[in-house]
Parts: structure tokens; sequence; C-alpha cells
């Protein structure tokens, strides 16, 4: 019925329309910069749905409006404002556009200035903050992942607050840091914590990665330069803006474990005595004439579902900024409430920002921004425990039995009494929760101040000062209910304080020479000295033997206070800097810059490193030729080449250091004696690890940039890598850091964004990148070949080697066994013993696994002998695994239909391997534990009845390395973020006194598409360059979905 | 314009103090000088030297890794078919590699402190000793890698710089030369053991045993540098005439001492004696030098923080695992993995009707049957016929006293150098030296003599040995070694240098291997326990130089022979 009336009212309006009189307006559309005719230009007459036009090749166009009102025409182009005209009693209307500020008008941030993105020498990639402030999280490096082409985030696991690597194109360093240096409103800090600074503070994100851009930052430019920059006040009235969402999280993926049934009989498989002590699973399942039948009948203990929620997300934004010609301001708060999705933890934030520029006179400028955060992050990190995997929360959670007990209340009891508590340390993962207390508070204070004065009409001096003060308490409680401070554990009740705090200071002196030489010619020349001193300390607390558990901290008093070495260090740095841009009639663009960096942490004849770098540009759609172009609207080439340096060493490395460690205590006459010992070898020759890259690039853009395109291939060589190299122990220590070795990243980095469509309602727009990286390791210390690396996730494989990063091949592969399935009948000859049972003997051209021959069985896990020695074992060893992708990147699209946006984002990383080492707890029982349940996967294993099964029988496995069945594809492509909002008509708005209204859902994580068997494809659990990928005790990775508001007024 | 040159001026006057700006100096205590103040920092820096010997990969792995598999005993876990516990392992096994490690930063910090001897203000004397010790701990250390490795790299100055720390072998000979002189001129310095009254720093006749100790390593294979047998009889002649040292033969007659399930009738209720009260005492942190020349001192339960814990008692000893995590029985009798069993050999060397006590104390008697429900542990008599699966019970958890215990770790001190041991080498130097002498009877037949149970100075019918020739006796002293001193880190050193360790090895192997399964000779199935033995060959006289070490100093180019 609404459907005919709606119909009869357009048929209605139709008619009406025809039936009036109508006259002919005549016209030409230009460009109002160049003068340019415009042809397809859509004109329409505004609230009609008919009677559009668009100008001809001329650019010239009639239309009939009705005669008996004033018509409002609309003209609309891609690329350019759209205009609306009234139509009164003229005829001929003839109509300049304005092309829209498009990004070759977008002004980049880079190191000590700003420079137009079209007159950029250097690669440098801004994020498109609008996009990203789209995802519902805390931190915006949460959201960076697949923004931009050649940043790659890595991301440890779910759990709120947790690490976030970021590495721009590869990883140059073997064994010190490889995160970027970030610029905070020119503050330059090493490793801040991101959650200091609110997302939606951030005017933009620019990052610099090739050593055109980055050698302004001299000695910690190698690793890319991330630079942020907040927003500023606005000349105008107050602009109040309120933003709030609240939302759920909830976990992304749950594992599948065995049935009651399943499980059973696995543990009677596992230990098929029929008693024992502790008591078997026959004593434990089968009493009372109950069959191993009974347990399909029995419901399952869910422990995944005991221990997650479904958690709160609430984000809470305010902010005025406004001013007047001379005074500009913003001021900002924002709340952040993050439960995790694991019972007991949660993150909260609050942050204020204050922002001033004050303009004091025509020549003189000040200002000041400063920000205050205070976080609190709660609840215990998974991915660690107490040396052995038992201990860790995730293995109780998924490996608690899932049948409940008729004698006890499992789901009550701290520990499974039927456990072997001897070996196995697995406490009730809800009570273990619960209880854990671990909090870390951080108050960080951030401000910065300039001046700003122009001495000559080209001439600037800019003087700033910056402070950071950053106070971090972590404070832990291990009352009785937790693994850590259970009664019969020699330290009781425990707690500990540990304060870890920095203090950092900036100043920066700037002069900037801005001058046009001739009518073609600009040149800006820059030149700069800096100073900045660090001083970082800590200390604690730690106290065992609490008689007065719920004094908590307030009893530290009571119990027996434990050594704490308090810490102290400073470091300080010089600089001079300098830039040269010239540019000739926007054609020829060349930058050079030179740094000198004074570092503190080194020996003084090797305090200063030098970091020169050179870029041409050359804007060839400038050229006559192609300026005419319809087709080509930008078209840049881009060569750059430079050096840049990476000082991430300790404050006093070059000095061999000696201290009295309590671990080196030795006892004369029953008194402890600290020994006083050298615990690191200096170096006296230690300096830069030195970056050298070439970058190429071109830019392009077609049909007034509605289609543009980057392209960048580089080479970057690391040489001097401050390697910490092993030495030969019989030095009497085990490593020292030595500038030896070198590594080479090559990639391909390309850029596409697109205006798909562009019509009057319905705008919908794409962003895409891909960034191909090949990491090589060209050398390591002399004559050294291979570095291994092992992961101390459990006692039993700590000192195995997981990784090896092999001269010429990339860091971080996995290194073990490739694994071959299991032993078949065939490979054995057959007996019959006395009894009359089957003896089953190894034949002897088949390999071991590494046990005694004899003990081998059919189903047992079979492994490569590489060398063909009948045994295997270490030397056996080879590349399992590749932790590098061959390429990441992002795909975003933009819809706009009247007041709705929708933004989806997808992100992904291919051809990476995880090394999962959950699968080896929970596929096969590696360590042999009894009341320990497995992935239901592990049901295909290997039996007499399934004996063409490649995953090993009940108690087949053996060790010795780790293999390549617990490698596998972290290939992902992830539907990371999806954002639905609507737009209130601002006319509405207009009479309550509102600017703008949105409301919106969005989603974040919400589909992985992935081989992986894990729970998660984004997990780094042991995060360093040699050891990525690795996968064990993850906190679950949360799929977040919030309804939201954003208000201006 | 005038400006400008302002500015260039003040970035002029930045500059020039930028040097000052960019020496930091460390806020923190890092520099060797501000720590080798006086007495007490020099004496910190000694503890340093001698804490690896307490490490977890030397004296703390020696009787349940690198000594876990002699003729005496072996590894008590048949799951374990690789590793050094069973002679089956490569190059880059850790715990040799650790081993290695903690060996050379002993050396390392022993160079240091010798090379800065004299930077604390202190008493010239006090100096002396303290240097004394460190060179006799390089020396110690140097003894302890030429005898598991051969030819090793002979490092004399700290390592200053990463940048130059390649060094090749020296030849096994020269590493020996540079150990006696070490020890030598320690022997000089050092204060006596009544001047010390502990166990755990080294005096002059611990100096003199253990220099001892070395000549008989040296006068043996692969050496055989027979002369040094004269030296060693003269060191240990100096120990013994110094008057600082006797056999321990006091125990206490607490019936809280008392045995369990003693094999010989006849040993009265209160079954405690001298040579089980040695132990004893070593678990109760009480010192007799006058017996237990030096040992490695461990101390503590962790709970107050520090990590000088040792394996005796813990690793080794009577099993005792209850399977609840908060159980009472940790703290008595207290957790033990019971890592090592006797073999049957070690059995059968006492005197079969038990008169000998010490193998009731070496080789247990019972075992702790544990109840987890109720939390007790009552102890099983094991069945006096039983050769095959004891555990090795030299040291044992329940006499600790302090509460509570830790799980894995005990403050058991391990005992180096014992005058038993003193006794045993003279007898055997002076065997080798003069014959059989009859100092060289009543060297061996005190220790016997303490072993029954009877009065040392008195000469038994039962004890005694007689009428021996020299190469009987020196098979006596060797099988006395066994029974007096098994268990104490020495059994693979001495098979070593009387060139039998692969055949000894070898045959206990089989012994094991075709060990009864079941039957009242055997504890359970124990042919596992052949296993090591089995493994060994000729390549098993030295450990490999770890692959960490040949990766990274390139002048060592060969390993040793079989690796």
């Amino acid at each position: 019925m609404r459907r005919i009336l709606l119909f009869s009212v357009f048929l209605l309006t139709v008619f009406s329309s025809s039936a009036q009189q109508s006259k002919i307006i005549t016209g030409t559309v230009t460009d109002q910069k160049t003068g340019e005719i415009l042809a397809g230009v859509s004109i329409s007459i505004k609230g009609t749905a008919k009677g559009g036009v668009t100008t001809r090749a001329q650019g010239d166009y009639s239309i009939n409006v009705p005669a008996d009102q004033p018509a409002v025409l609309v003209f609309r182009y891609v690329g350019y404002h759209a205009k609306e005209v009234t139509v009164n009693q003229q005829k001929i209307i003839n109509v300049t556009l304005v092309e829209q500020n498009n990004d070759l008008d977008q002004v980049v941030v880079v190191g000590y200035g700003t420079v137009a993105k079209k007159d950029l020498t250097g690669s440098v990639s801004s994020v498109k903050m609008s996009d990203l402030n789209k995802a519902p999280v805390r931190s915006f490096d949460e959201a960076l992942a697949g923004r931009v082409a050649g940043v790659q985030v890595t991301s440890a696991d779910g759990r709120p607050g947790s690490g976030v690597d970021i590495v721009i194109r590869g990883n140059n360093s073997v064994t010190q840091a490889n995160s970027p240096l970030y610029v905070v409103d020119g503050f330059l800090i090493e490793d801040p914590n991101n959650n200091v600074v609110n997302p939606s503070d951030i005017e933009s994100i620019d990052i610099l990665k090739d050593a055109s851009a980055t050698a302004i930052y001299g000695a910690r430019g190698a690793n890319g330069v991330v630079v942020i920059t907040t927003k500023k006040g606005k000349q105008g009235k107050p602009v109040f803006s309120f933003s709030s969402n609240i939302g759920v999280q909830r976990m992304a993926k749950k594992m599948d474990m065995m049935s009651p049934y399943e499980y059973v009989k696995y543990q009677l498989e596992l230990t098929p005595a029929l008693t024992g002590t502790p008591a078997t699973p026959t004593q434990i399942y089968l009493t009372d004439g109950k069959t191993l039948d009974y347990y399909n009948g029995v419901n399952p203990i869910d422990w995944q579902d005991l221990v997650s929620r479904t958690a709160l997300y609430n984000n809470n934004d305010f902010a005025v900024r406004g001013g007047t010609k001379k005074l500009k301001y913003s001021l900002s708060t924002s709340t952040v409430n993050q439960n995790g999705i694991l019972l007991n933890s949660n993150y909260q934030r609050y942050t204020g920002r204050a922002v001033i520029d004050y303009a004091i006179t025509d020549k003189l400028k000040v200002g000041i921004n400063a920000n205050y955060s205070h976080l609190k992050q709660k609840g215990i990190d998974p991915t660690r425990g107490e040396n052995g995997a038992t201990t860790n929360v995730m293995t109780s959670i998924l490996g608690m039995r899932p049948v409940p007990s008729e004698v006890f209340d499992l789901e009550d009891a701290f520990q499974d009494p039927d456990m072997n508590a001897g070996n196995d340390y697995r406490i009730n993962p809800v009570i273990s929760l619960q209880n854990a207390y671990n909090v870390t508070t951080t108050n960080n204070i951030t401000a910065n101040g300039y001046a700003e004065y122009a001495i000559l009409k080209d001439l600037k001096l800019r003087s700033s000062f910056g402070i950071i003060e950053n106070k971090a308490e972590n404070d832990v409680f291990n009352n009785t209910k937790t693994s850590a401070g259970r009664p019969g554990g020699v330290n009781g009740v425990n707690g500990k304080i540990t304060n870890n705090n920095y203090s950092n200071w900036l100043n920066e002196n700037t002069l900037t020479w801005d001058k046009k030489i001739s009518k073609k010619s600009k040149i800006n020349i820059l030149g700069g000295f800096t100073m900045q001193k660090r001083h970082t300390w800590s200390n604690g607390r730690s106290v065992t033997q609490l008689p007065n558990e719920d004094l908590m901290f307030d009893g530290f008093d009571q119990g027996v206070q434990q050594r704490v070495d308090p810490s102290a260090s400073d470091w300080t740095m010089a600089s001079f800097l300098g830039r040269i841009n010239y540019n000739y009639d926007s054609k020829y663009l060349f930058t050079a810059s030179y740094r000198a960096d004074g570092s503190s942490k080194f020996p003084s004849q090797n305090h200063w490193g030098y970091f020169p770098s050179a870029a041409i540009a050359w804007r060839f759609d400038q050229e006559n030729f192609l300026k005419k172009s319809k087709v080509l609207s930008e078209g840049k080439l881009r060569v750059s080449y430079g050096q840049t340096g990476n000082n991430r060493v300790g404050d006093f490395d070059y000095l061999t250091n000696y201290f009295n460690p309590i671990i080196n205590t030795y006892t004369f006459n029953n008194e402890y004696v600290p020994g006083v010992i050298p615990t690191k070898l200096g170096n006296s020759d230690l300096k830069w690890e030195t970056t050298e890259q070439v970058d190429a690039g071109i830019d392009l853009g077609f049909l007034k940039q509605r289609i543009t395109f980057s392209a960048d291939v580089y080479r970057k060589v690391t040489k001097d890598l401050l390697l910490n190299t092993q030495l030969p122990p019989s030095a009497g220590f085990g490593t020292a850091l030595k500038n030896i070795g070198s590594v080479e990243n090559r990639g391909l980095e390309l850029t596409l964004t697109t205006q798909n469509i562009v019509t009057k309602n319905f705008t919908w727009s794409t962003n895409a990148n891909i960034a191909f990286n090949r990491n090589k390791l060209i050398s390591l210390a002399e004559g050294q070949n291979t570095l291994e690396s092992t992961i101390n996730w459990d006692a039993a494989w700590r000192n195995v080697s997981a990784y090896v990063a092999e001269v010429g091949q990339p860091l971080g592969s996995m290194y073990g066994y490739e694994w071959l399935g299991t032993y078949k009948y065939a490979d054995f000859n057959t007996s019959v013993n006395g009894s009359g049972v089957t003896i089953y003997t190894l034949k002897p051209e088949v390999a071991t696994n590494g046990n005694t021959r004899a003990t081998i069985q059919p189903g047992d896990i079979k492994y490569k002998d590489q060398n063909g020695d009948g045994v295997v074992n270490a030397q056996d060893y080879v590349k399992t695994g590749n932790g590098l992708p061959a390429h990441t990147g992002g795909f975003s699209n933009n819809f706009t239909y009247k007041g709705f946006d929708l933004n989806i984002f997808f992100q992904w990383s291919y051809g990476n391997d995880l090394l999962n080492a959950n699968k080896m707890l929970f596929e096969g029982n590696s360590n042999g534990l009894g009341n320990f349940n497995q992935y239901a996967s592990y049901e295909n294993r290997w039996t007499p009845q399934n004996a063409e099964s490649e995953m090993f029988r009940t108690r087949g496995f053996f060790g010795g390395g780790y293999s390549s069945n617990y490698v596998e594809d972290g290939s992902y492509l992830r539907l990371k973020t999806v954002s639905l909002g609507y737009n209130l008509d601002p006319k509405l708005l207009k009479k309550v006194y509102l600017k703008t209204l949105r409301f919106f859902v969005s989603a974040q994580n919400l589909a992985t598409w992935t081989k992986y068997s894990g729970a998660d494809p984004e997990v780094n659990t042991y995060r360093s360059v040699l050891t990525p990928g690795f996968d064990f005790s993850a906190y679950p990775r949360a799929r977040t979905v919030v309804f939201g508001t954003n208000l201006t007024f | 314009m005038k400006k400008i040159y302002v500015l260039l001026v003040l970035v002029a006057i930045a500059s020039s103090s930028c040097k000052k700006f960019l020496d930091t100096q460390p806020t923190d205590k890092i520099a060797l000088e501000q720590y080798y103040t006086d007495e007490t920092g020099l004496t910190q820096a000694l503890a340093g030297v001698y804490d690896p010997l307490g490490s977890g990969n030397v004296y703390g792995n020696l009787p349940n890794g690198f000594e876990a598999c002699t003729d005496e005993g072996y590894y008590a876990r048949s799951g374990q078919v690789t590793g050094i516990q069973v002679f089956n392992f490569d190059p880059s096994n850790t715990n040799v590699t650790n081993l290695w490690t903690d060996l050379y930063t002993g050396i390392n910090r022993a160079n240091d402190l010798i090379a800065h001897i004299d930077v604390p203000q202190m008493d010239e004397g006090k100096r002396q000793i303290i240097l004394g010790e460190a060179l006799f701990l390089r020396g110690y250390y140097y003894f302890m890698l030429v005898t598991r490795f051969g030819d090793v790299p002979l490092r004399l100055a700290p390592t200053t710089s990463p940048n130059d720390v390649q060094l090749a072998r020296s030849k096994t000979a020269d590493v020996y030369a540079q150990i006696l002189k070490d020890m030598t001129t320690a022997e000089t310095k050092v204060a006596t053991s009544t001047a010390i009254g502990y166990p755990s720093r080294v005096s002059k006749t611990v100096v003199q045993g253990i220099l001892a100790r070395v000549c008989l390593q040296m006068a043996g294979y692969p050496l055989n540098d027979t002369g040094k047998y004269a030296d060693a009889l003269a060191w240990t002649k100096k120990v013994i005439s110094s008057g600082e040292h006797a056999l321990n033969t006091t125990f206490s007659t607490d019936a809280t001492f008392n045995g369990f399930n003693e094999t010989l009738p006849s040993v009265p209720a209160n079954s405690n004696n001298a040579y089980r009260q040695i132990f004893i005492n070593a678990a109760q942190e009480i010192y007799n030098t006058k017996e237990s020349m030096w040992e490695i001192e461990f101390k503590g339960n962790r709970a107050d923080g520090y990590l000088d814990l040792g394996p005796l008692g813990s690793q080794v000893g009577i099993t005792m695992t209850p399977s609840a995590a908060n159980s009472p029985l940790y703290s008595y009798p207290g957790y033990c993995y019971g890592f090592i069993k006797g073999t049957a050999r070690l059995f059968n060397k006492y005197d079969a009707t038990g008169k000998d006590l010490r193998r009731d104390w070496v080789l247990t008697t019972y075992t702790w049957t544990v109840n987890n429900t109720t939390n007790t542990a009552t102890k099983t008599a094991i069945a006096k016929t039983v050769q095959y699966g004891r555990d090795m019970a030299k040291w044992r958890r329940e006499y600790e006293l302090l509460t509570p215990k830790d799980k894995n770790q005990t403050g058991i001190n391990f005992p180096v150098l014992r005058y038993a041991d003193i006794l045993l080498m003279f007898a055997e130097a002076e065997n080798q030296v003069n014959g059989p002498t009859a100092d060289a009877y009543n060297a061996i037949n005190q220790v016997r003599r303490r072993g029954y149970g009877l009065p040392v100075a008195v000469a038994s019918v039962v004890a005694d040995l007689t009428g021996l020739n020299k190469a009987t006796f020196q098979q006596a002293i060797e099988d006395e070694r066994m029974r007096e001193l098994c268990f104490e880190g020495l059994r693979r050193m001495d098979l070593i240098r009387w060139n039998k360790f692969v055949s000894t090895m070898n045959s206990v192997g089989a012994e094991m291997g075709a060990a009864p399964t079941t039957g009242a000779l055997t504890s359970g199935n124990q042919q596992y326990g052949g296993l090591g033995g089995k493994n060994v060959t000729a390549r098993n006289l030295l450990f490999p130089i770890p692959s960490l070490e040949m990766s990274s100093n390139k002048l060592i180019t060969e390993n040793n022979p079989g690796w």
C-alpha cells in the first residue's frame, strides 16, 4: 500500500513539474585557476530528479529550469568542489569550479619541517587518519597494520596493551632493536609507549621510509621514522567535539578440545595400568562399573568458556578547539576502559592534552603542547610462565580435564587432585586468573614548548624545549590461590613492586631560510643544533613469606625483604643538522641533508657519526609535452641515496661492567658473599650501525588524481652491525657487542588509490597497498655462518634450537627436523616372543627418530635422517620454515551513500610460517602429562586401527628438536575493520545547535581466512628479529563490535 | 646579518661544550675500581671466582650429570636415552657447553682478580691469601678442564676486548705445568685450615691435597709421567704431617640417627657410625674440616632470594616424590628425584655380610612409600638380597634442618677433598714408589677400619688388608676408593688415569644390561642401567670441545679424537 502511495506522489510530481513553464540557461564551465574549459561537468537542478545535463566538449551547456520559481543549479565534477548557483533573472551563467584539495596539495610532515606532497623527493607515506580512526582500538599502532606499504606491524597477542612491533622496510639489525624512531610533535623517542597518545588527538601520521627522508634523523633514522603530529587549534569559534563508543569484545576463536569420551579414551591409552600412584585413569574414571561408553553422555566442562567473557569496551573523547588570529587552542581529554576477554584483565587510560599557539607579534610566535596520560594495565601475561609450560595459564585453560569428578568439585578445586603435581604445575585457571594481581600503572607527562622568530622575511629561527617524565609502577601480589604464592612453595605469599622511570629532555634550535631566488627557482635551507638527555632509573621492593595476605601491599613490612637491585643510567646526544631543498620550476627537485650526531653511548673517539643523504625528483607532468595531458595529472620520478644509523645499545655498553648479582653469590662460613664479577664485556671500539639505502620511486596520478599510483624499489645494506656477538666461551664472556656483520633488505612497495564511483549520492573509493621485502643476512662475526636461537617456553625445550639465522638466508627461520609422519608397520621386522606377543623391531636400514632403536614402535613420530647416519640428532636439523612474510598489505574501501558512510578494511600477510608450540602440548602431549586434555584433532592419531595416520600414536612422541610438524603456514587475510556510520542532515542539526552528528557501528577482527590451525595467525609471543612467529600460550584475540556517536557543536 | 653571526657564535659555543655533555659517567657502580676498594671488596671478587664451582653446570651437575654413569651408579630414568648421563651426545650438548663455559668464566674472573690484586688498599698479608686462593682456583679450573677436555686454550690474562679473543689449544702437558705452577705458588700464600676454620675456602693443606691429586693424574693416563708419583707422595705426606686433619671417628648416639633395615644383624640398634655421620653433618650444615677438608658450600632454601643451592639429597638421594604440590612431605622428608641408582657391582664390592657399614649408607636400605591422600611418607624395607636398583643414598634430605625445604635443591655441601682420600692417595703413591709398605697398609687400613665401624688406630683382623703385592695392592686401592669415595665425583678421573675407563664401563654396561628383571636380586627391571656403559667408546675418554667454542674460536681447528 505504501509503495503505491509513494508511486502516486512521484507521478504527481512529474506531472506537475512538466506542467510548469520553463526557461533555458546556457553557459560555460571552466577551471578557476587555469581557465581550462571543463567538459563532462554534471549539472542538475537542486531538489528535482530530472533535467540534469552535462557540459559538452567545449565546456558549454544548456539546461531547462522552471521559470516561475527560483531554482538552484548544482555543478559537479570529479576532483572539483561542487558549486551551487541560484538562478535569478540571468540567462547565461558561466561558472568556474575550484579544484579540490587533492593529495598533491597535502602537506607532509618531514623532519624539522613540512613539504607539499608534490614537492617530496623522498619516500614518505601518510596514514589516512580518517580511515584509521574508524577502527575501535585504544592505540594507533593496533590499527596501523596494512595501512601503509612497507610498514609491517605485528602484535604479540590479543592481550590489552600487548606489545606491537612496527618494522619499516625489513629488519636491519640482528640482535638490537628494529623499531622505528618516533617523532611525536617534534620530540624524538626511541621506545615510546604508544598508549600515551590518544588516537583521536592525532592529526597526521607520516612514515619516513627512505634514507633521503630519514637521514635528517641521523644515528637514529635507520629503522625508519614515524612522525606523529597532534591536532592544533584553528581560527574560528570554538568547536566542541564529543565522541563516545561502547561495545563488546568476544574471543574470536575457541580451540576445539576433546570431548569427555575422547578424553577418557586417550587417558586410558596413555596410562593403561590398572592401579598406580597417583591414581591411574582406570581408578579415576572406570569406578563403580562405569565403562568408557559412559562418557558419551557426560557434559563437558568448557574451561575456555569459564575463563573468558564478553568484555566491555568503552571510549570517550572530548575536545574543544578554536582560536583567534593570534591565539589558537586545542584542549582534549579522553578515557578508555577496556576489559580483557580473559577474567580479571583490563586496560584503562585517561589522557588530557592542551595545545596553545600564540602569535605575540607578527614576528614572534610561541606555543606549547602538553599531554598527560595515566595508564593502568591489569592482568597476567599468559605467554610468560615460571620456567615450565604447565605454569602458563593457557596450558591450564586448554589442558584441564573436561570431565567433572564425582568425588570433588573440579571447578572449585585449586588443583586437579588426580594430577601429578610433582611435575605438573597447572592450577585451576579460573581461580588463578581471579586471584592474579598484576597491575602496571604508568604516568606520562610530555610537554614541548617552542618559540619561533622571523629574523628576516625569509629567515626563521625556531627553538623548542620539551620534556617527558614517565613513571611506571608494576605491582604484583601472589596470594595463596596463585601458582607463585601457594602454600608449600618456598616463597609463601609474596609481592613485588617495581618502578621503572625515565625522564628525557630535548632542546632543538633550527634556522630556516626559505627564499624564492628567481621566478622559477626556490630554495629552502635548514640548519640546526639539538641536544637531548635521558635519565632512566628503576627500583623496587620484593617481599616473601607475608603472614597476612588480606593486607596485600600494606602488609609488606611483615614479610621477608628480598634484595632488589636499583639501577640508574643516562645517555646524552648532541646533533648538528642541515638540509637544502631546491626546486626549479616545480619540475626538478633536489634535496640534500646531513646530520652529525654525537652520542654518549659510544667511547669518546667514536662519539660522532655523520649521515649524509641526497635525492632528486623530476616532475615530468610539468614538462610541456605532458602538461596538457587530460589523462596524466601527476608524474614524478624520485631517486635517493643516504646513510643512516642505529645506536640502540645500552648506555655504557662500551665499558666492561662490574656488579655483584645475587645469583653469583658464594657462601663462606655459612654467610652469603655476593660475588663481584664482570657482568658484561665492554668494547672500546664500539660505534654506530650504518645503513645505506638506495630508493627509486615513481608517483603517478591519472584523471585529475582520480587514480593515483606509487611504486618504490629500494635496497638497504646495513653494515657494522651492532651485533651481540657470540664470543668463544673460553673468553669468559658469552656475548659482547661488536660492529660486525651485514644485512640486506630489498623490496618493492606499491600503493594504489582510486575513486571508483563519484556521483551525487554515492561514492566509492579504494586504497590498496602491497609490499614485498626480501631480507638476507650477508655476514656475521668472523667465520660464523649461523646464529641459532632457543626459546624458553618450557624447561625441556629451553636449550633446543628453534630458529636459525644463516648467512645468505633471511633472519629468523624455523629450525629443526624435517617431519615424515609416523613409522608404519612396513618399517619393522616382526617376531613373536615366548608369550606369543608380536615384537616389532625397526629394520636396520630405517633411521631412528633419536630414541633408542629397540624402543621405537609403529605409530611413533618419524623424522628425516638428513645425513644418512641412521640416527636422527641435532646434525639433522634443517631450516623448516620462514618467519618473514613474502608480502604484506592492506585493502581499504570507503563507500558513502547520502548520509551513510561505510569503511571496509582488509589486511593480510602472506608467506610467513608460524612455529606452533601449543600443538606440541595439545596435539600429542610432548611432555607426556597425565590428566591433560588434547585438541580434538588428536583423535585422528595413529592406532592399529588407524595405521595410515601420520599423526603419532599416544606416547609416540620423541623430541630432541623442533620439527616441521609444528611449522605451519601463517598467511592470513583478515577483515580487520568494518565501520558503518550515518551522518544526520546538518540542516536538521542546526535547529538543535549541533554541527555534525554521526552514529556508527564499528567492528574489529570480524573474520580471518587462514590455514593456520591455532587460535590466531597474528601472533608473536617471543618478539625478536631472530624468533618471529612463535606461538605459545598467547592471550586469545578478541572480536570487537562497538556502537558510538560523534558529535560536534 | 649581524644576527646570523650571533647565531653562528652560539653554535660554536654549543659545539665546544658538546664534548663535556657527551662524556657521561655511569651513575651506577659499574667500574672495577668501584668494587675493588678494600678487603671486603676483594673478598667479594674472590667469591666471584669461587662462584662457578657451585654453579648448576659444574658441581651442581656432577653427581646427576657428568658423573651419573660410572661403574658405581647409573642414571635412574629408563627414558633417558640421550645426554651425558648415558654417553650419547654430541659436541653441541648443553651440559658439556655449560661446563666448559662456567670453568672458563671462573678462569677469567681469577685472571681479573690476579691482574688487579693491588687495586684495593688493604692488609698485605690478607691480600696475599686472596691472591693465593685465586691462583689455586685458576689452577683447579684448568685441572677440571684438562681432565675432561684434554688440550685446552690456556688463558692467563683477563679478557678486556671482544676483538682479541681467539686462542689455540695448549698441549695437555703445558696445561698441567701451568696448574702445578699456580698451585705451588698458591701453597705458599693461602692460610691454614685451622686459621680459616671452615671448609669452603681453600687452605694450605687443601692445596697440598689437590696437588697430590693432580700429580697422581699426571702419573697416569694419558701423560703417564710416573715420576709424579713421588711428588704426589710428598704432597700427601705434607698434609698428613700437618696435623690439621684426621678421619672423623665420632658420631651421634641419638636415636634419631638410627639406621633402618641394616643388613648386619649384629649392628646395634643405634646403627649410626662415623662414616655416615660425615654426610649427616653435611646435611645439617655442621663443618668438620678435619675430615672434610674442602667443600663446595651450598646454602639456603631459596626463601631468602639467594640461589646458592646444590643437588645433593634432592636430585640424588632416596626417591621421595609426592604428587600433591602443597604436600607437607616437601618439608619432611623432602622431595627427592632419586636420579642415581647404584650398580650391583658397587653393592658387591662391599663385604657381603654387611660388616662394611658403608654399603648400607651409600645404597639405600629402604624406599619411601608416599600416601598422597593422608600426605604421609613411611619407610619400606628393601629386601636384603636386592643388588640391583638401590638408590644412591649418601646424602639424605631427612636430616636437613632448614625448613621449608626447596623442592629441587638443598644446602648440602659437596665434599671435594676428604682426609680419607688423602690417606688413599698416600697409600697409592707410596705403593707406586716404594711398594706396599707398612705405611701404605696403615693408610688404607685406617680408612677400612672406619668403614667397618672399628677404631682406626687398632689393627683389625676383619677390616685390615695384608699380604698384597704391588699390583694387588693397587687393585685393593682402586676398590677401596670406590667403596669410600663413591659418588663424590672422582671415579671417572680415576678409571681414566688407571687406563681402564672404556673396558670397565663396557663391562659394567654388559652386567647391567643382563640384570635379572625380576626376582630376589632386583627391584624391578634395571637393565636400562647398562645403556650408558654400553655406549662408552674410546672417544669418551674426553668430552668434545663444545661446538659453540669451535664455531667462535677459529684457532681451534680440530676436536678431540672421535668427536
